[in-house]
């Protein structure tokens, strides 16, 4: 998955523009990031890469980049 | 896995008690206004159910399932050799709920009773000690009552993460055995210790319990290890079974959508119930079956079903069984 499809999936999972994130920004200060919306998220990156992500990991995690890393080669 | 095949045991009768009152999450002030559109779609639970609260007595409910079931199955109440009941919210933990409804039924003291403490799989693991009991059992037939629920007294008020997912509920159903039938059930019971905290409850400052969820968490166990212990059984069960659906624990839409898709299954239904009844832990199961079968007819569609129970634990059981035409079913709302 390269860094534009994560960063449109991040967008359509969380209803917001697609250019208004970027892979710095700091995914609990987007408005939208409620606890049933990043499970949409959680969902979706399994869905399209496999990959599961922990909810262990997005609690030390703070960026965008950060979940990037885990799926990027997938 | 750990994968059980046992003959003769077959439902009878499901009754279901589930509360007449209806919380609508698209009014439900906990949730911002504009997220709750969003919030009914994609957990797919527009209502929740509540029973009053005189009425949130798990004891008292399944008191009221088993009249109506000896009711319905003209069954005496010395003739049942076993009563289990599984409630992870007793109105007492000692003694056991199935010892107090021994005395308050009069049933012989040739029954076995007892408790079990588990959640949403709870059913499943209900029906594999019914049947176990009964075939072990000395003598050629047996009968025994399986009741199952709880009530949202542990939910925390103003907990969103909670409230809005989980109902009242309980259920209650006759199970029969016979030495001579020939129809076999299939079980695969499990457990991921290590999902302990997804779901568990502790002592807050005025010392009452409160549960709490981690639905990251419960999606994580969910997807990754349900999907794949329901294919195990699949795997030993003969492919000359047909099935009429897979009920499915009804947790939310995201983690029964997901699970759905990964079950090596192919023109199976797996109905939810979500959108009237929210999430009602181990009733779940009942509540769906009686929900989807009450208006088939039951002597026309294939004889068997996938019930499958996963969560707090975190624990899985899922089993094949048998469905008989003259099985009995009704649901009452109070």
């Amino acid at each position: 998955m390269n860094q534009n499809e994560f960063l449109d999936l991040i967008a359509d999972e969380l209803l917001i523009a697609p250019n208004s994130v970027t892979l710095e920004t700091e995914f609990r200060q987007i408005p939208t990031w409620t606890s049933l919306n990043s499970l949409l998220v959680i969902s979706k990156i399994h869905e399209v890469t496999g990959i599961m992500v922990s909810a262990k990991f997005i609690a030390e995690s703070n960026t965008l980049s950060d979940i990037y890393k885990l799926v990027q080669h997938s | 896995m750990s994968i059980h095949q046992l003959k003769g045991s077959k439902i009878s009768t499901v009754v279901n008690i589930i509360p007449a009152e209806k919380l609508d999450n698209l009014q439900e002030d906990l949730i911002p206004e504009a997220e709750r559109n969003s919030m009914v779609e994609h957990t797919g639970i527009r209502y929740r159910r509540r029973f009053s609260r005189e009425n949130q007595s798990t004891q008292y409910l399944f008191k009221m399932g088993i009249e109506e079931i000896l009711m319905l199955t003209q069954w005496s109440s010395e003739s049942v050799d076993a009563l289990i009941c599984i409630t992870q919210t007793p109105d007492t933990h000692i003694p056991a709920v199935s010892c107090v409804l021994h005395d308050e039924f009069e049933f012989s003291p040739s029954m076995a009773c007892f408790d079990i403490n588990l959640g949403c799989s709870g059913y499943v693991y209900g029906l594999h000690q019914a049947y176990s009991l009964l075939q072990s059992k000395m003598g050629e037939t047996g009968r025994a009552i399986l009741c199952c629920g709880d009530v949202t007294t542990i939910l925390e008020e103003g907990d969103k993460s909670t409230q809005p997912i989980f109902s009242d509920g309980v259920s209650v159903t006759a199970i029969e055995f016979a030495r001579d039938a020939e129809f076999y059930s299939y079980f695969n019971l499990e457990t991921m210790g290590s999902g302990k905290t997804a779901i568990s409850s502790f002592y807050n400052e005025n010392k009452q319990e409160v549960m709490k969820l981690n639905g990251m968490e419960v999606f994580n166990y969910s997807v990754q290890f349900v999907p794949n212990h329901i294919n195990q059984l699949l795997k030993h069960v003969p492919q000359s079974i047909a099935l009429t659906g897979g009920i499915l624990h009804q947790a939310n839409k995201i983690i029964n959508s997901a699970i759905a898709k990964r079950i090596s299954l192919t023109g199976v239904d797996f109905p939810s119930t979500l959108y009237d009844f929210g999430n009602m832990a181990s009733a779940s199961i009942p509540v769906t079956l009686v929900d989807y079968l009450q208006n088939k007819n039951l002597s026309k569609v294939p004889p068997y079903i996938l019930l499958s129970g996963f969560g707090v634990g975190f624990s899985m059981a899922t089993a094949v069984v048998s469905l008989s035409g003259d099985l009995k079913l009704k649901m009452i709302e109070i």
